[in-house]
């Protein structure tokens, strides 16, 4: 595994459409860095400059502070989980697996191609599958194997751009915690894209937030969570998500907006009043939108909340968990 | 449903069968009878030519004449090896230029327009002007030829060790494009990302082409060689043309053999007992191909 480094990152399609726009960053050895952003952010556009499958404008890629900006794609060894099945379609599980395994570059003995593949498919319970065709396998078979596909080699950096979002809930669930396991177990350094906020932060070390190209913030994601730089940051995670409103709502007058997390709000008793717009029980927590003077705000209360439709309700705001904004939807931080 | 309210009172099949029934018409009157009139006239000792008399029932004595007659060998013998060469040429040379016109670059349509181009001719014709081209004297392909080695005065058509190369490399030039046309569908066909992940997993170029070219696009091609088969097979005009089955008889096709039998010497019945088994050995071999080449789908 290594230390990979993106340095002053330009890359333009049809050298018009700007695609990334001066993306700098260090994931670590061993580090699960999570680049986050809404589709056509560029996310997808990292890691392929990542893996040699674009030529970028300018800016360099390190491996361990070796310049490899230059190098094709197989002899920067990665490995790559692609957001569609990319299974070879006429070939078993097995072969699939142990494909990469047998480059050139990289020749192992039979045995051994058959113990790692062995392994990895254990790792990932599909031990009975090896012998199926790669077509005749489910949906959440096929994104497994592709998964297993990249972990049964060290490359320097496994890239996986959305592994896990063509599966269903539950399947999603469950592969995110054998991922964060098996990352753990191998200490990889893994490279993941995903525009899903609950796979962010229980996945990552480090989260890159990105907009239309470039990186707004990199932080742990409590610090994302709860020291976001913008509101577009601010947005990125929590759900339900954050209420931005006008500053002078709460009599903060000289402050353009104010970001105020679901769970801050106290309902009760308080010196605000609203109306209650509605309410949805989410079992170990209860979400009641409430009308203040003409702005829906979010309040999210521990267990279950009973009230009903227009029944006023009076709230009060955690004021040292508010997040303060300038006109320019940028962070002001308190002196 | 507008269809339905059109067709008031007929059931979706017997609008089924409106449909199809023309064409089963058609089929019947100008396929089915005229198969079933020959194996009924292959048992018996019809001459097409001699007016008024009566045939005979022979039982299975035409087909006992056809097979242990040598030269219906030999002509078979020509049709096998001018069908192997053929298709084992374009089959390659076919694949080959799928996988540079498969390529982006500059002039690519043009080009694939030009290499389309033979297969739109008529067969008569490109046997006729072929004949200029093997031409000894004149003949361009001839020139080309002696251009790049020199071989003296050679004739294509005249010679009996040539002309079945001759015939296999007018075949070739004008029906390869058809298998290339296939198979650069074939090649379409395959998804960028599947080069993409094997770049990454750092296979060779040479391994992409094994694990990832050559199984999608083996389907598309043993398609098209299977229609170049039973057009091969059948082969008439375009070797006509060229060298009416000579010199002697080493460009002699079954097929041009079976018209000779037929239409020239009008020994009716027995040549219907020859078109029958050239029939049953093409609908033979083309069930077992086609159950071969889905097992290879399958895969």
């Amino acid at each position: 595994m290594a230390k990979v480094e993106l340095i002053k990152l330009f890359k333009t399609y049809n050298k018009k459409i700007k695609a990334l726009e001066d993306i700098n960053l260090t994931i670590e050895d061993g580090q699960f860095f999570v680049l986050l952003g809404p589709s056509g952010a560029g996310k997808t556009t990292t890691l392929r400059c990542i893996a040699g499958l674009e030529k970028i404008d300018s800016g360099d890629v390190l491996f361990d502070d070796e310049n490899i900006t230059h190098d094709q794609p197989a002899s920067r060894d990665v490995s790559f989980v692609f957001q569609q099945y990319s299974l070879y379609p006429h070939y078993t599980v097995y072969e699939n697996l142990a494909f990469p395994l047998k480059s050139p570059m990289r020749k192992l003995p039979e045995e051994e191609i058959k113990n790692k593949v062995e392994k990895i498919a254990e790792m990932l319970k599909i031990t009975n599958k090896l012998k199926n065709k790669a077509t005749e396998l489910s949906g959440g078979e096929m994104q497994r194997v592709a998964i297993g596909r990249a972990l049964v080699r060290e490359p320097n950096i496994y890239l996986m751009d959305e592994p896990l979002s063509s599966l269903d809930a539950k399947l999603r669930e469950t592969l995110r915690v054998e991922l964060k396991n098996i990352q753990l177990n191998l200490n990889a350094t893994i490279l993941y894209v995903t525009h899903d906020q609950a796979e962010a932060t229980t996945l990552a070390d480090k989260i890159g937030v990105l907009k239309e190209g470039k990186i707004v913030q990199i932080g742990t994601p409590e610090e994302i969570y709860e020291n976001p730089n913008s509101i577009y940051v601010s947005q990125r995670l929590g759900s339900p998500k954050i209420n931005i409103l006008p500053g002078s709502l709460f009599k903060l007058n000289n402050i353009a907006k104010i970001g105020l997390r679901p769970e801050n709000i106290e309902l009760g008793n308080g010196p605000y009043e609203g109306k209650v717009i509605s309410t949805e029980n989410l079992g170990s927590e209860t979400v009641v939108a409430i009308n203040f003077q003409d702005n829906e705000i979010l309040a999210s209360i521990q267990g279950i909340y009973k009230s009903s439709i227009n029944e006023k309700i009076n709230f009060d705001i955690n004021t040292n968990k508010v997040l303060k904004f300038d006109n320019g939807d940028q962070r002001i931080y308190e002196r | 449903m507008s269809v339905k309210k059109k067709f008031k009172g007929l059931s979706d099949k017997a609008v089924g069968w409106l449909f199809i029934g023309p064409t089963v018409l058609l089929l019947l009157a100008i396929n089915i009878y005229p198969l079933v009139y020959a194996i009924k006239m292959s048992f018996t000792n019809f001459y097409a030519n001699k007016i008024g008399r009566e045939p005979q029932f022979v039982g299975l004595k035409n087909y006992i004449k056809v097979l242990n007659k040598e030269a219906i060998w030999e002509k078979m013998q020509v049709t096998a090896s001018f069908m192997f060469w053929t298709l084992l040429l374009q089959a390659i040379i076919g694949l080959g230029l799928a996988l540079l016109l498969n390529r982006k670059f500059k002039g690519n349509e043009l080009l694939t327009t030009l290499i389309v181009l033979p297969m739109m001719l008529s067969p008569a014709v490109v046997g006729v002007f072929w004949t200029y081209l093997y031409n000894p004297q004149v003949g361009l392909f001839n020139y080309v030829v002696n251009f790049f080695y020199d071989l003296g005065s050679f004739d294509m058509i005249g010679s009996s060790t040539l002309a079945p190369w001759a015939i296999v490399i007018v075949d070739t030039w004008m029906w390869t494009p058809f298998t290339m046309l296939i198979c650069l569908a074939g090649l379409r066909s395959v998804p960028n990302y599947l080069y993409e992940a094997a770049e990454v997993d750092r296979a060779s170029k040479w391994q992409q082409f094994i694990y990832i070219t050559l199984p999608s696009v083996l389907p598309f091609l043993l398609l098209a060689l299977l229609f170049r088969g039973i057009e091969n097979f059948k082969m008439f005009d375009m070797v006509v043309e060229l060298t009416s089955g000579g010199p002697g008889s080493a460009t002699e096709l079954a097929s041009i053999n079976l018209k000779r039998e037929a239409f020239e010497k009008w020994k009716t019945g027995y040549s219907s007992a020859f078109a029958v088994i050239l029939f049953v050995t093409i609908f033979g071999f083309g069930n077992v191909y086609v159950k071969v080449m889905n097992k290879i789908k399958e895969r």
